[in-house]
């Protein structure tokens, strides 16, 4: 018994179940002829009824081949019943294979389960460790935030230097403007001269809108 | 076969299944006669739509293929089904298909006889006239259809090119009568010589239009025309 | 029985010298012969045409001669010509050597070995087989196959065919105590 050069595996279970099936067709293979067996005898009966109608009752070949089959017929249940059995047993012998399996896939996930705790042990470690490595992560989000903040007083410094730019053109375009044209300059310290040319621009700003756009652009 | 065991349950459900199921498929069979019925109505009632247009001509007899219709069994001569042409045109493929693949037992000779109760038993509006009609048609494609006959009331269609000779159709009104032709049965019934009864058989034999057969009680070799093989069908019909 | 009705025609037992004749009449033999094994459930047939039953039933009365030979119109095919239509049926596969004993030698193959070797594993998966032991007598003889085109075939046919499916890698077969196939496992 075995395998020939196939990787399909041949276990006792099987084994067992091939010998109980074996017996099981040996069964079978009764039944069935003792069935066939059966129907000849009755049709012989038949024929020898039909053959003899008034007197077969007292033929003693008559009375023998009808017990005959009457014993046959007995026998044809026994084999029935033990037919039954066999298949009861192979039935059984199915579902404590499933159950087995069952079991087996239990234990497998019980195994599985035992082995992933053990990877535990060292939770702690791991814990602490991680709780380190978290803090040191907040510290450096921290400093990125600062940086983030020099970078946000960086811009209120742009802001500033870009307004002082802004004034500087503003001065620079005051000679220009229609209202001071052709008019001798008073003679005021620079900073003076600086908040009039800005309060000569306020006023132009409301009577001449569109030159605003160049300057500012 | 007696069932076993616990099998010997299933014995009754089987019973009480093929019950079910014989019911249930002679409903359908009733259904689908139904159906047939009703798309030969339908043919009828919308003939002249089905003439004038040819693709739904087309879909129409596919449907009717694909249930088992015959498209023959729509045509109705008289009332002019479709257009009459078209179920001559059926009848020469389908003359054709049985031509070709018979061409091998009888060597393309068969009796119209055979043609009409043989093969197109399922179309049983077909006469031998309109497989008559259908072989004059065919005669324009040149294909070798030829119908000829023999002993003044047999007809039989030639499918092979080769023309039959007159020895050869003398021989095969000799075989309609028993099914077979021999040396002596010629030489008896045409008077002719043993050297033409010969060479005319052997030559029939050659060209596929005999089979012969040596056991009868071994005196003489029997030549039998293969239409005979269908003539224990034809005579239940 | 449902013969070709060419069976009654007699040239079909004396071997046609026309060779495009004779490949049909070979052809019908081998139909007639198929046919006749498939309806009457029969898998052997020896050098003479015999049918051979494994079942306890006898064959009918038709069959207890020779296929070749049909009573009714008196004509027998002849030995050699015999043995021409059996081993062009050879050739193609239709029947195999390798009858249960020696008077049978031929199987008679109404559906090709791999037809039966599916079909056998179909019959598995309906019933679920799958991964069980299967005796040759269960799948051949059993009541589940009852219905089954192999039922009652020869059990060292149905050996034959399931190692095809081992072939595949489906199956494994299992031997008694002198190393006869008896049983199947297929997965």
């Amino acid at each position: 018994m075995g395998q020939r050069g196939s990787k399909i595996k041949i276990t006792e279970q099987d084994k067992a179940v091939l010998q109980l099936k074996r017996s099981k067709d040996s069964i079978h293979r009764y039944t069935r002829r003792t069935n066939d067996l059966i129907a000849s005898e009755q049709q012989e009966l038949k024929a020898m009824i039909r053959a003899n109608p008034q007197t077969y009752k007292s033929n003693n070949k008559v009375r023998l081949l009808l017990k005959r089959v009457h014993y046959q017929e007995r026998l044809l249940d026994q084999a029935s019943d033990q037919l039954i059995n066999l298949e009861n047993m192979l039935a059984n012998i199915e579902f404590k294979l499933v159950e087995a399996k069952f079991l087996e896939g239990i234990q497998n996930g019980n195994k599985i389960l035992t082995k992933l705790n053990k990877e535990f042990v060292n939770v702690d470690e791991i814990m602490e460790d991680a709780a380190e490595q978290i803090a040191y992560q907040n510290e450096i989000d921290e400093t990125l935030a600062q940086n983030m903040v020099g970078v946000e007083s960086y811009e209120d410094e742009i802001d500033k230097e870009l307004e002082a730019m802004e004034n500087e053109l503003v001065g620079e375009m005051a000679p220009e403007m229609p209202t001071t044209e052709g008019l001798p300059a008073p003679q005021l310290p620079q900073r003076q001269q600086e908040q009039v040319a800005q309060s000569q621009q306020e006023e132009e700003v409301t009577e001449q809108p569109r030159q605003e756009a160049p300057l500012l652009a | 076969m007696k069932r076993f065991g616990v099998a010997a349950f299933d014995a009754s459900k089987g019973a009480y299944e093929s019950e079910t199921l014989q019911r249930q498929s002679k409903e359908y069979d009733e259904q689908l006669k139904l159906f047939q019925d009703r798309l030969v109505q339908f043919a009828n009632a919308h003939n002249n739509e089905l003439k004038e247009n040819p693709e739904f001509k087309a879909k129409f007899m596919k449907m009717c293929y694909s249930i088992g219709i015959d498209p023959l069994n729509l045509f109705d001569k008289d009332r002019h089904l479709f257009s009459v042409n078209d179920y001559y045109y059926e009848i020469c493929v389908k003359l054709i298909q049985i031509c070709r693949e018979t061409r091998d037992i009888n060597g393309g000779i068969v009796s119209l006889d055979e043609l009409r109760k043989v093969y197109f038993a399922g179309a049983s509006n077909v006469t031998e006239e309109d497989i008559e009609k259908a072989v004059e048609m065919l005669g324009s494609l040149d294909g070798g259809f030829e119908i000829f006959e023999i002993r003044n009331h047999l007809k039989f269609l030639r499918s092979v090119p080769t023309e039959l000779t007159s020895d050869q159709t003398k021989v095969l009104e000799v075989c309609s009568v028993m099914g077979y032709a021999s040396n002596s049965l010629l030489q008896a019934n045409l008077t002719w010589e043993k050297l033409r009864c010969k060479a005319t058989l052997n030559e029939m034999v050659a060209n596929g239009l005999l089979w012969i057969d040596d056991q009868c009680g071994g005196r003489e070799i029997l030549y039998w025309d293969p239409s005979w093989i269908t003539r224990s069908t034809q005579e239940h019909l | 029985m449902t013969v070709p009705p060419i069976y009654a025609f007699p040239p079909l037992y004396t071997r046609q010298p026309n060779a495009i004749i004779r490949n049909k009449q070979i052809d019908s033999w081998e139909d007639i012969l198929l046919t006749t094994a498939r309806e009457n459930g029969l898998w052997e047939i020896d050098t003479e045409g015999k049918f051979t039953s494994q079942t306890t039933q006898e064959l009918p009365p038709h069959l207890q001669g020779s296929i070749f030979s049909n009573e009714s119109i008196g004509r027998t095919a002849p030995p050699l010509f015999v043995k021409e239509i059996l081993s062009h049926m050879l050739t193609k596969g239709s029947l195999v050597q390798g009858g249960s004993d020696t008077t049978s030698a031929y199987l008679v193959l109404w559906k090709n070995m791999d037809s039966w070797a599916s079909l056998m594993l179909e019959w598995c998966e309906t019933t679920n087989k799958l991964g069980q032991v299967v005796t040759l007598y269960e799948l051949t003889n059993g009541d589940e196959s009852i219905g089954w085109d192999f039922h009652g075939m020869p059990q060292g046919l149905a050996a034959r065919c399931l190692r095809l499916l081992v072939k595949r890698g489906r199956a494994t077969m299992l031997q008694d105590e002198y190393d006869r196939d008896i049983a199947v496992k297929v997965i």
